[in-house]
């Protein structure tokens, strides 16, 4: 059996499990450090989605573990509050310094019918911020824009490789 | 002439005789010798002595299916060049992939038309031909995917051996020469550049394949900076490319022109690049096509993507993933890898240079360095390029890709 790891962050807030739930549609296993789901390709083949939100101080050692065999990252933080922008930014940071891997930088929006910025912002593979990470808007309950997402570190993941 | 002569022995493995009897027929009247076999045991214990040019099997077969067949066949020293098609129902891009990663020549999906089955079995046995006449010209010259080595390392390599050749080399529909005398870059020639912008052009591409024809140059000279300079020169260009590049996907990606017709935050250059660009277009044709510098080519068709004039389609999908089955295909080639190729040419080369091969290794390694640097950033020390390897292949990702859209 192959696995594939990605890790979902993000700050104080329970945004990961939304977009395992969207991806898995359930969550497998959940605790206090973060909360684990399985997206099954074939019997060969699986993703594990380990979503971790960093309010809780104490799982700094898991996500550390975790994060150095992942295949990528996906950080989500809520648009509309300002103050969860300005804290996911050191850990946008670190991951990008510490760690060789794609990050993907959801912005996640309430309702994508009735988004808050312009529509060309909503760019088919999102925004390059550097060769190793894009930024897109996202409704991240939302399954088809979870596996839009996906799909975006995937590619990046097939372009590392090329 | 024996060998065109000689009637070929075709291994045929299906037990559906709806299939086998009329593709039977049409190999038996395209002057094919056909061995029928309707299960895998069957035909295993066959192969061994009946020495067939070439095997088509079914993958789904009664007793032992397809994929071991393979297996078990390949294993046999005599019978380990024999080139071996696939007929699958199965439609799936993934199952394809996996049958192709085995390392087999080809895969036909059910139904099909018996000719397209001769049409196919004609091709590969012409592939192999060629192949086999490409191998025993191999010690006038060789042949190689730029993939595995770019023009800056046939130059290198050339130039430590100090050997004249003429290069030719083709990335997508273009084809250049470059000239060396004595091992020094002389001449170069692709479409109706100038020599040294041909050279420029040429030194980025990394798809494609060369021929390196080993012989005497003489030639009248239209480059005559050295080649240290023209590597230096290179490797800008290499890196400078590489950067513009970043955040596009691959150049071979199909892209449509979106809704956007305002054109209103475009420069004059860019509205010229937007304004030529066909319903559906690869990436690389774009700039192909373009009459600025490709460098230049690249930056506008980057910014016109970023901006959103030009989107990637759903086709992109399909192209990238016959160009996979494409390489697999050539991966799985009975005849040495070209990375064997290459080097025991190389190794010819270089014997009586002396430490010469040391000092083209030293270079390399120096030189694959500089992309490592700029690519991981101001803040990150070596450790980290050692972490978060992708340890899952290609297929692997496409078939998650797949199974997510």
């Amino acid at each position: 059996m192959r696995i594939g790891e990605v890790a979902i962050i993000s700050y104080k807030s329970r945004e990961e499990e939304d977009f395992i739930r969207s991806i898995c549609k359930k969550i497998d296993i959940k605790n206090d450090t973060l909360s684990f789901g399985r997206f099954e390709v074939n019997d060969q083949l699986a993703l594990h989605l380990y979503g971790i939100s960093v309010d809780n101080k104490n799982n700094s050692i898991s996500w550390d573990l975790i994060s150095r065999k992942t295949l990528g990252f996906i950080i989500i933080f809520d648009w509309e509050d300002k103050e969860i922008l300005e804290a996911t930014k050191p850990i946008i940071d670190y991951f990008s310094t510490n760690f060789n891997a794609p990050i993907i930088i959801v912005a996640n929006i309430k309702d994508k019918k009735d988004p808050p910025i312009p529509d060309k912002f909503f760019q088919p593979d999102g925004i390059p911020l550097s060769p190793n990470s894009r930024f897109t808007f996202g409704q991240i309950d939302d399954q088809e824009n979870a596996r839009h997402v996906m799909i975006l570190l995937v590619n990046m993941l097939i372009e590392k490789l090329s | 002439m024996e060998d065109i002569e000689k009637v070929r022995k075709i291994l045929l493995v299906d037990s559906d005789t709806s299939y086998t009897v009329p593709l039977r027929n049409a190999l038996t009247k395209a002057g094919y010798e056909v061995i029928y076999w309707d299960d895998g045991q069957k035909a295993l214990d066959s192969a061994k002595n009946l020495r067939a040019d070439m095997i088509i099997s079914d993958v789904e077969l009664p007793q032992i299916n397809g994929h071991t067949l393979f297996k078990k066949i390949r294993s046999y020293p005599a019978c380990k060049s024999i080139p071996f098609i696939f007929l699958s129902s199965q439609k799936r891009v993934d199952d394809r992939i996996q049958s192709m990663e085995l390392g087999v020549d080809d895969y036909i999906t059910k139904p099909f038309y018996a000719e397209e089955i001769v049409a196919r079995v004609d091709a590969l046995f012409a592939e192999i031909s060629q192949l086999n006449e490409e191998q025993t010209q191999s010690e006038k010259g060789f042949s190689g995917s730029l993939t595995e080595m770019n023009l800056v390392d046939l130059i290198q390599t050339l130039e430590l051996g100090k050997k004249s050749a003429i290069l030719k080399l083709r990335h997508n529909s273009s084809i250049g020469f470059v000239y060396v005398m004595n091992g020094e870059v002389i001449d170069a020639v692709l479409d109706d550049h100038a020599p040294e912008q041909s050279l420029l052009r040429m030194f980025t591409w990394s798809i494609g394949n060369f021929h390196v024809e080993m012989t005497p140059v003489d030639r009248e000279r239209t480059i005559q900076i050295q080649n240290k300079k023209l590597i230096t020169a290179a490797m800008r260009r290499i890196n400078q490319w590489e950067q513009v590049k970043q955040g596009l996907p691959p150049l071979n990606t199909i892209v449509i022109k979106t809704e956007l017709n305002t054109y209103e935050d475009l420069n004059d250059e860019e509205k010229e690049v937007i304004t030529g660009v066909n319903e559906k277009e690869k990436i690389y044709e774009i700039i192909e096509r373009s009459r600025f510098d490709d460098l230049k080519s690249l930056a506008i068709v980057k910014s016109l993507y970023q901006k959103g004039y030009l989107q990637v389609t759903e086709d992109s999908y399909v192209s990238y993933t016959d160009n996979y089955l494409a390489r697999l295909k050539k991966n799985a080639s009975h005849s040495k890898t070209t990375r064997d190729r290459v080097a025991s040419i190389i190794s010819n080369v270089f014997k009586n240079s002396g430490n010469g091969t040391k000092m083209l290794e030293e270079q390399r390694t120096e030189r694959r360095q500089l992309p490592d640097r700029r690519h991981y950033g101001r803040r990150r020390d070596d450790r980290i390029t050692e972490l978060n390897q992708v340890h899952l292949t290609k297929t692997d990702l496409l078939m998650i890709r797949e199974r997510l859209s």
